[in-house]
């Protein structure tokens, strides 16, 4: 079974993210902030993470830039942003750094779920062609 | 011939002889041109009164037969008359041992002379008289030798004092006498001396006792004296005088305008740099807002995309749940919106405060049990017994404040749960201070804390548009109160809100009354 690891700092988002996602088979762990995602991040070896940006502590830039500077071990892992910042010029910021996708919210949950799917068929072949772990 | 004969002949004077009888004796050829008698008008032995004849060639008045008769009874002067043909000659009558000698001269050339002379010594006195400056000439010893009548109208001089040969000493004294001497006579001199010294023209303006300015100036001459021209410069001075007065005075004037001008250019600066940054903030502001407005539309959004889902096998508890989301969230964006909204009524003046007795331990209780719902991993620990039962208070606005200030304790505090909330009496005043352990607030952020839209940098990552605290403020003024913030970055923040202790009893004139409530009359 895939884990998924949802970081957002607002409980009720989190909360409505992660029960979707097991609603969908997968299984969940969460983080409040940055700190906390990477420290999970690197605990955990989550096979797909979802991050907000506006966070305490290390925001989601924040955390992607440290992913990709000081821990290059985890950008493997795709890494799609769900943020209420929709403007441009974060989108680019995003995924310029590295993030796999780039989604706003109101979150679309099927929109999310197809998201994720794509992401799990990758990771799966790239598993059976043994160009990942 | 007789050898003086031939002398006689050849003189430029017109001789004629008489004899006691006064019978031409003898003529020369020269008295007889003078005469320009006709050839044998003239003869010996013609009676010498006979030459009247020749009084038809006299001019008009030039009485020759008047002279001729006085001349012979009473013996007479040489005269001059003029002859009808312009030419001007001179008669002499002079005894002699054997009777008569009457000489004649031509002297119409010096007649003419002189006439010029005569002339242009009139108009050389029409000038002097007629220059408006005065004008005077020394001799060497400074003594008088002639002044104009402007000189001596200008210092009031008697007849006596403009003749010549007057010292100029006796000049100045009597002019001190009467008051128009020089104010300082050393410096009246120090013109003189100057232009005798360098043998050129020197002028100086000379103050008088009288009030009067007058410009001298000197022309030493070869003979040692000089002479000088007086001008009354008075006016001309004052004018020039006013005139370096106004420059002096418009110079500062221009001084004072430029160094208004800069001061103005460098408000104009500061207010443009304020805009900018105004603007800056603004463009944060509707960033921010927009996130703040996504973020609980979000929890709304995905709790009825959830419902949906689940509508078939929903059981009650996650009914409840979800509606607990929608309606938290909702009131939310209400809060958002009422304190967006809060500070353009601000602005506007257009707030609507309504004082009465306001139980501030129970409100501050009811901010802290909503927050407390909101925000389930904080707790609030109250210490509120020491307030008075009751203050003079807008009991709405109040509590926009304290939940401002309570949802900051908790939004910038993630990771301390613990919130104090403290009330006590100081001073006649009522205190509450609000305390967080959380991320905090750099030293040089502090002064700008209440300022619209402003964001302190330990506030990154935390969502927040930066009215808050600014309506705090505007709140706790319009109560005539005021509110401090005290931090350390990391260490967390002490809101505290000092309000005046009032009840209406006490106080019928209303606080915070004033500016509002002025502006609200005036629109209404």
């Amino acid at each position: 079974m895939m884990t998924i690891l949802c970081i957002d700092d607002e409980a009720d988002i989190r909360k409505l993210i992660v029960e979707e996602l097991t609603d969908a088979g997968f299984g969940t762990i969460e983080a409040s902030n940055g700190q906390e995602g990477l420290e999970m991040m690197l605990a955990k070896w989550p096979d797909i993470v979802i991050c907000d940006i506006t966070m305490p502590v290390l925001d989601g830039h924040q955390l992607i830039a440290e992913i990709q500077v000081n821990n290059p071990e985890l950008s493997n892992i795709p890494f799609i942003f769900l943020t209420a910042l929709a403007d441009k010029g974060n989108r680019i910021e995003g995924l310029k750094a590295g993030a796999s996708d780039y989604l706003t919210k109101p979150i679309d949950f099927d929109i999310l779920l197809a998201k994720v799917a794509g992401c799990v068929t990758r990771i799966e072949n790239d598993r059976k062609t043994g160009r990942a772990f | 011939m007789l050898p003086f004969d031939d002398i006689l002949e050849n003189l430029q004077q017109g001789i004629i002889l008489l004899d006691t009888n006064l019978r031409i004796l003898f003529f020369n050829a020269r008295a007889s041109e003078i005469l320009e008698g006709q050839e044998g008008a003239i003869y010996k032995g013609m009676a010498a009164d006979a030459l009247v004849v020749l009084n038809d060639r006299c001019a008009k008045g030039n009485d020759l037969v008047g002279w001729w008769t006085q001349l012979l009874s009473a013996g007479r002067q040489p005269s001059q008359f003029v002859l009808s043909n312009g030419r001007t000659i001179t008669l002499a009558l002079f005894e002699s041992k054997s009777g008569w000698v009457l000489t004649c001269d031509d002297v119409s050339r010096l007649a003419r002379v002189e006439g010029y002379l005569a002339e242009q010594n009139q108009r050389f006195d029409a000038a002097l008289s007629n220059m408006p400056h005065g004008l005077c000439m020394f001799d060497g010893s400074k003594k008088l030798i002639l002044c104009n009548a402007s000189y001596a109208q200008m210092y009031d001089l008697p007849a006596w004092l403009t003749q010549p040969g007057i010292p100029l000493d006796d000049i100045l004294e009597y002019r001190s006498s009467v008051g128009n001497g020089p104010v300082s006579k050393a410096t009246y001199f120090d013109v003189v001396i100057e232009a005798a010294t360098t043998g050129a023209a020197a002028s100086q303006n000379i103050s008088l006792t009288d009030g009067r300015i007058i410009k001298i100036s000197h022309n030493p001459m070869s003979n040692g004296g000089y002479v000088a021209t007086h001008e009354n410069v008075t006016r001309t001075v004052r004018i020039s005088e006013e005139l370096l007065q106004s420059r002096d005075t418009l110079e500062v004037t221009v001084k004072l305008r430029t160094k208004e001008i800069e001061r103005q250019a460098q408000e104009l600066e500061r207010l443009l740099d304020q805009e900018r940054n105004i603007n800056e903030l603004q463009r944060q502001f509707v960033a921010m807002a927009s996130h703040e407005f996504r973020t609980p539309l979000t929890i709304i959004d995905a709790a009825a995309q959830r419902l949906l889902r689940r509508k078939a096998t929903m059981e009650p508890e996650f009914l409840e749940e979800k509606i607990d989301q929608i309606r938290s969230s909702v009131s939310r964006i209400v809060d958002l919106m009422e304190s967006i909204l809060s500070a353009g009524r601000l602005d506007n003046g257009a707030v609507d405060m309504r004082f009465d007795d306001c139980a501030l331990k129970d409100l501050i209780q009811g901010c802290c049990e909503r927050q407390a719902t909101i925000s389930k991993t904080h707790q609030f620990l109250l210490d509120l017994d020491r307030l008075p039962e009751f203050i003079d208070a807008d009991r709405r606005t109040l509590e926009q404040v304290f939940t401002n200030l309570l949802s900051n304790a908790v939004k910038y505090a993630p990771m301390a749960p613990n919130v104090h909330v403290i009330g006590w009496q100081e001073l006649g005043s009522v205190k509450i201070a609000i305390r967080d352990n959380g991320v905090g607030i750099d030293m040089e952020d502090l002064p700008q804390m209440f300022r619209r839209y402003f964001r302190a940098r330990t506030s990154t990552g935390i969502a927040g548009t930066g009215i808050g605290l600014n309506l705090v403020k505007q709140i706790v003024e319009l109560h005539q109160g005021s509110v401090e913030v005290t931090s350390e970055r990391g260490l967390g923040s002490t809101f505290t809100v000092t309000l005046p202790m009032k009840t209406r009893t006490e106080t019928p004139a209303k606080p915070g009354y004033s500016d509002t409530t002025f502006k609200e009359m005036v629109m209404k």
